[in-house]
């Protein structure tokens, strides 16, 4: 599973990081700025609840399981 | 009837809809119960009426009832702008905007990007001591009496405070800027609210003066010392931000709180849950964002617009009630009933794209503040047997009267 942001669309609600701070990162002024992830098994269920958790829908996951 | 209603005789009859909460009965029980009830019609319809202080004369708004649409609206600024919507420089009859809320882009994101460092995630870490001080005083006042006024002990001065510590200013003060805020938005007459409003005005560049002679480490003065492109910030400007900042972080969290000590007060297995485990807080928090959007932002068109079969022309004004979003059964399953363990607790209430409330940070974290202050503090509180919470639904909706019993 991969996990790809759009930098674009991230307006910095950071839900990604609180609902999954295992997986995601955010920048000082809390916008998410990774470059395309690779998620370890064990992260992945995470992974999904982060992106599931943003407002703007700018987490986008590939190859993963699906929704 | 005013001047400035027009006839719109190219929207189509059946997405024409008279739409007036302050009309409906249900509404002073529950906004958001009323509010909804628009999801039964058309996703987006147009409301006939009067003009919004912003538009060019027409009466009437297209409304957007849907999360999805209204997620998209806000997230298409180069069609949708957000120049003056607010009308609080038009109820003075002046023309400066608030900063950066009613700014578009390019300047937007300038502005956006200096204020951004002050209200992140990290900095609102340094605030929290005094966030919590602020709270713990107010509850210590009240919680020997066993019941208060929730809204006048703890709902309005609870964010005026935090609003007053970020600006440095006096909290002896409190008293006048609650007053302020309650005429300028829910003064009686027009003449009320911009007095209110003029007061507020002439207060902050007062203020602004006094900063630029004597620079201190408030959020004023960071500003006055910043630049953009290599440039000092004008007056105007700086007066926008300040003024934003004055506006937004009051009512919002007052009412969100009004709304959720109601919840809290009415039904107390919910507050037995978050007293058994404070952990849950964080989770009760964003159930409460999600379900009580108290805000109803607007945009108007840039150019003609057609948004999902919809014919919008420009200059046209569009309401979004972020609180309608907030229970879209599209969006949300038992979309009224508040549950600390939904799954899906996304949402819009800080609206989103670039003009996401840049205090979003601030306001969980108040959120959080005072329900473990609360929930530490006070014994299990109840409605006072025999009275009944005031709601309105008039510009932010929120909660006017929280008589609280324990």
């Amino acid at each position: 599973m991969r996990i790809k942001v759009n930098h674009t669309l991230c307006s910095g609600h950071a839900r990604c990081i609180a609902v999954a701070p295992d997986v995601y990162a955010v920048n000082s002024d809390g916008y998410n700025e990774m470059p395309e992830t690779e998620i370890s098994a064990d992260k992945q269920a995470q992974a999904l609840r982060g992106a599931r958790a943003c407002p703007e829908q700018a987490i986008v996951i590939i190859d993963g399981q699906t929704r | 009837m005013s001047a400035l209603v027009a006839e719109r005789t190219d929207v189509p009859p059946s997405l024409a809809r008279k739409w007036d909460l302050s009309t409906n009965p249900k509404a002073a029980t529950c906004p958001f119960h009323a509010a909804a009830e628009i999801l039964d019609g058309p996703d987006v319809f147009f409301n006939p009426g009067e003009a919004h202080p912003r538009s060019k004369g027409l009466g009437g708004n297209w409304v957007v009832t849907r999360y999805e649409l209204q997620r998209e609206v806000l997230q298409t600024p180069e069609i949708f702008s957000s120049y003056l919507i607010s009308g609080f420089s038009r109820l003075m009859g002046e023309e400066w905007p608030l900063v950066p809320l009613e700014l578009d882009a390019p300047d937007h994101g300038q502005y956006r990007m200096l204020l951004n460092p002050l209200f992140s995630p990290a900095r609102i870490n340094d605030l929290e001591a005094g966030v919590r001080q602020a709270a713990a005083e107010l509850i210590e006042k009240v919680r020997a009496d066993g019941g208060c006024d929730f809204m006048e002990a703890f709902g309005r001065p609870f964010p005026v405070g935090v609003f007053m510590r970020l600006m440095g200013l006096p909290l002896e003060e409190t008293a006048l800027f609650l007053e302020w805020e309650e005429g300028l938005l829910r003064g009686q007459t027009m003449d009320d609210r911009a007095r209110a409003a003029f007061s507020i005005k002439d207060y902050l560049v007062r203020l602004i003066a006094e900063r630029r002679r004597r620079p201190g480490q408030d959020l004023v003065s960071f500003i006055i010392n910043s630049q953009i492109d290599g440039k000092p910030i004008s007056d105007q400007r700086i007066l926008g931000v300040a003024y934003l900042l004055y506006v937004a972080g009051l009512d919002t969290v007052a009412a969100t709180l009004g709304f959720t000590f109601r919840e809290l007060a009415m039904r107390p297995e919910l507050q037995r849950q978050l007293r058994a485990d404070q952990r849950l807080i964080p989770d009760a928090v964003e159930e409460f964002i999600r379900a009580f959007g108290v805000v109803v932002t607007y945009r108007y068109l840039t150019q003609d617009y057609e948004f999902h079969g919809v014919k919008m022309r420009k200059g046209d004004m569009v309401e979004i009630p972020l609180g309608v979003a907030s229970r879209d059964d599209s969006e949300y399953a038992d979309p009224h009933l508040i549950d600390f363990g939904r799954e899906n607790t996304r949402n819009i209430t800080f609206a989103a794209g670039p003009h996401r409330c840049i205090g979003s940070h601030l306001a969980r974290r108040e959120f959080k503040i005072a329900l473990e202050e609360w929930m530490t503090r006070v014994p299990e509180f109840r409605i006072r047997a025999g009275e009944t919470p005031k709601v309105h639904a008039v510009s932010v909706w929120g909660v006017s009267s929280l008589p609280l019993a324990w």
